[in-house]
């Protein structure tokens, strides 16, 4: 099977500190991959590192056998990325943002201008068209940059967080817009730590706690029987009774 | 609560001199400053000590300047401003009343907080003539250096408030920088005809000066010394009024500030219309920039700043006679050539973050700095034909051609220098967010060298231009043929910035994205 996106030893240390561990992974085509991992496991760390964004310290991310660290003008044209924590330029409107982007990748005017807005459309941004960006709700900005990463209909899509503050209704309309991408051929690579949301949305998941990735492979095969969200915690090591008698003086 | 604030001022200045070698060096610069300043008001004192109490009131014309400086000097740079920004206080159950006494005294720790105290005992020495004029000059110092203090807390804090509706912080950004350049476009005027009165003409100053409300405490112990105790008396009604008032609002504006956060307002904006013909990368990006003029209120800011600041000096060319053809006439065109390199120097903090977006998309780093340089190099020689085709018409200038050759290429030259320079380091910006001068994103220090270096550097690499134009002389064959070269000259620079600024981009982009990151 070919693979979509490989993770091979990625490696970060910020200021001696590990955030990513040796990750090794292989994403099919066609599937929908969901980093499972508890806050500063390193999601975000690996998924900066596969765009193109965050220089690893060791480690190689090919991208449909591209490269992407030795041969990014290649490998950036076949993904498109919405990071978690980064701007937008925000004094652009959606529309125009859109546009701006589009010809950042050189495309041609008038297919720039369809595509935005049919993504604006289907995203349920047609109204916000002409707002500017800064003015945008948590959740509204979430769907601008997944209409950013999705506009030059790249093959493989790297979404850090995507449903982030992002209402059901939306969210709804965002997995219903990822899954068309899938069935037309496109490949997800999403990170999230809201456990249900995966299991519903992702077909393979991996779980990376402390930068090192404890299981990975089919939803199914990783789950074994339990909810995702037990084996997630009993992969993490985080027993229900951890407390133990601890925070006596909360207790009223 | 005092001591809290101003041991955390302490650890935050330790830490952030500590982090960060370019911000220690313009430290110690702000240091060595300071202390010249200090020791220059040291020596005045002893002066004006054994001087006449006419002579003396020179002291309350001076302090009133540093009162007004204190209510100016944050509005003018943002990301100056060094005071604990409150916003952090805002989770804690703090009322204003709380903080208030604390946050007045922390802003003594520092430099500008340093040496105003020490004016503010120096005047108490200068009036040290008398056992009433010497308590009048406590009185006064208390008064006066609080009152620089909270003046500046309130102004700052009222501005940041009105900068969160967007139409009236577009208007505010536009409006204040014209408010405080008005009183130097003034002093430029006056002086003109001032230079022939005498020096006593300056005497009246301190009775000017001291029913400013900048004045007020100030005037205390001259009047007192001068044996007018009912101007003494109304003086100090005056200077206690102004503070108990700008406690009062300071109280009230931190209340807010500290229990909410800023509105969100919708703002719909006509989307620039797709123009058929030009687009691609350079193109968008120029074109961004360009509209970031408008759409970025610190940029507008930028940008009336460099209209303003290059004028000031040209003003009196425009009012007196026998100024025709004189060189303050080229100064709007030599500064506005060199702030425009410091723009090009610090443009990606403007983007902040959202520069990834270029990353992304795998913009070569030759395109970035050339849309760049493209918007800025473009809007500012409009500005340069503009004012070249007023003073053309006010009959200011008929040299036109034997400068255009420097003129020219200093533009290039501080563009490309720009461009390179951009690259290496982001720059500085104020923050981003409701309050623009909550602090800045590389460091006021970084932004002085850089402003150092670009004001320097082009004159050297202009001098070759510069001595052409001097040669030729009147002939206009030879003066055509220093402007060619000129631009030649400049465009080999800029095309230099450029290529070597894009090669360092292209090589470090994911490096300077985290220099971005970490000024957030
Ligand atoms: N720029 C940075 N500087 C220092 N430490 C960082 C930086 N970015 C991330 N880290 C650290 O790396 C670890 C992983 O962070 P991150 O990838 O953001 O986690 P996640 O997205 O899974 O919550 C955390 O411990 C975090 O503190
Ligand atoms: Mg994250």
């Amino acid at each position: 099977m070919q693979h979509a996106v490989v993770f091979d030893g990625l490696f970060k240390t910020f200021g001696g500190r590990v955030a990513v561990d040796r990750l090794s992974l292989q994403i099919p085509v066609g599937s929908v991959y969901g980093v499972l991992g508890p806050n500063g496991a390193g999601k975000t760390t690996s998924m900066l590192m596969a765009s193109g964004l965050l220089r690893p310290d060791a480690g190689r991310v090919e991208v449909l056998g591209r490269d992407v660290w030795a041969d990014p003008v290649a490998a950036k044209a076949l993904f498109g990325v919405a990071p978690d924590g980064l701007r937008l330029f925000d004094s652009l409107s959606a529309q125009e943002l859109l546009r701006f982007v589009g010809e950042l990748r050189s495309m041609p005017g008038p297919v720039i201008a369809e595509r935005a807005t049919e993504l604006l459309h289907v995203l349920g941004l047609a109204d916000a068209a002409n707002v500017v960006v800064a003015d945008f709700s948590a959740g509204m900005t979430k769907k601008i940059g997944l209409a950013c990463a999705m506009l030059h209909a790249p093959r493989v899509l790297i979404l850090d967080e995507p449903f982030e503050s992002v209402d059901p209704v939306s969210a709804q309309t965002m997995r219903s817009v990822l899954s068309r991408y899938v069935a037309g051929g496109g490949t997800v690579v999403m990170s999230s730590h809201v456990m249900e949301l995966v299991e519903a949305v992702c077909d393979h998941v991996a779980v990376i706690v402390r930068g090192r990735p404890l299981a990975a492979g089919r939803t199914a095969d990783v789950r074994g029987g339990m909810s995702l969200h037990e084996r997630f915690l009993q992969l993490a090591g985080v027993g229900t009774n951890e407390l133990g008698s601890g925070l006596q003086w909360l207790q009223s | 609560m005092a001591a809290v604030l101003i041991r955390l001022k302490l650890t935050i200045l330790r830490r952030s001199l500590g982090r960060d070698t370019s911000r220690l060096i313009s430290f110690v610069f702000g240091l060595v400053a300071g202390a010249m300043v200090c020791l220059g008001s040291i020596l005045a004192t002893a002066g004006l000590r054994s001087g006449s109490v006419a002579d003396a009131s020179g002291a309350v014309a001076a302090l009133a300047t540093v009162t007004m400086l204190w209510m100016v000097t944050p509005l003018m740079m943002a990301g100056v401003d060094s005071s604990l920004d409150t916003a952090a206080f805002s989770l804690l159950p703090l009322g204003a009343r709380r903080l208030i006494p604390g946050l007045t005294l922390a802003a003594f720790v520092g430099i500008p907080g340093a040496v105003t105290a020490v004016f503010a005992l120096d005047q108490i020495a200068v009036w040290s003539r008398s056992v009433p004029a010497t308590l009048a000059a406590i009185v006064a110092g208390l008064l006066g250096a609080a009152t620089c203090v909270v003046l500046s807390r309130v102004v700052t804090s009222l501005i940041a408030r009105s900068m969160w509706r967007r139409r009236a912080r577009f208007l505010v950004t536009l409006v204040l920088p014209v408010v405080y350049l008005v009183p130097l476009m003034l002093d430029q005027v006056l002086q003109r005809g001032h230079s022939s009165l005498e020096a006593s003409a300056v005497r009246p100053a301190a009775g000017i000066a001291g029913w400013t409300p900048f004045g007020w405490a100030w005037a205390v112990p001259w009047e007192v010394a001068r044996g007018a105790y009912a101007g003494a008396a109304v003086h100090l009604a005056l200077a206690v009024a102004l503070l108990v008032v700008l406690a009062v609002l300071w109280e009230r504006v931190l209340d807010v500030e500290l229990t909410t956060t800023a509105p969100r307002q919708v703002g719909t904006v006509h989307a620039s219309r797709a123009r058929s013909g030009r687009s691609g990368p350079l193109a968008a990006i120029a074109r961004r920039r360009l509209l970031g003029w408008r759409r970025d209120p610190r940029l507008t800011m930028q940008a009336v700043t460099l209209v303003a600041v290059s004028l000031i000096p040209a003003v009196p060319a425009l009012f007196g006679p026998g100024h025709q053809d004189g060189p303050s006439g080229l100064v709007p065109l030599v500064l506005s050539a060199s702030m425009a390199g410091v723009l090009m120097a610090n443009d990606l903090a403007y983007d902040g973050t959202a520069w990834w977006l270029q990353v992304a998309a795998g913009v070569p780093g030759w395109v970035d700095r050339a849309g760049r340089v493209l918007a800025i190099g473009v809007s500012v020689l409009a500005f340069d034909v503009l004012v070249s085709i007023v003073q053309v018409a006010f009959g200011t200038r008929t040299a036109w051609l034997a400068v255009s050759g420097p003129l020219l290429s200093a533009l290039l030259i501080a563009l490309g220098m720009g461009a390179a320079l951009g690259a290496m380091d982001p720059g500085t910006a104020a923050r981003r967010g409701p309050n623009p001068f909550a602090g800045s994103a590389g460091g006021g220090a970084r932004g002085c060298l850089t402003a150092l270096v670009m004001f320097g550097v082009p004159v050297f690499l202009v001098a070759p231009v510069i001595v052409g134009a001097v040669l030729a002389g009147h002939s206009t064959l030879l003066q055509c043929l220093v402007l060619t070269a000129g631009a030649l000259w400049g465009a080999g620079g800029l095309v230099v910035g450029i290529w070597w600024g894009g090669r360092i981009l292209d090589r470090g982009a994911p490096e300077m994205l985290g220099k971005l990151r970490t000024f957030g």
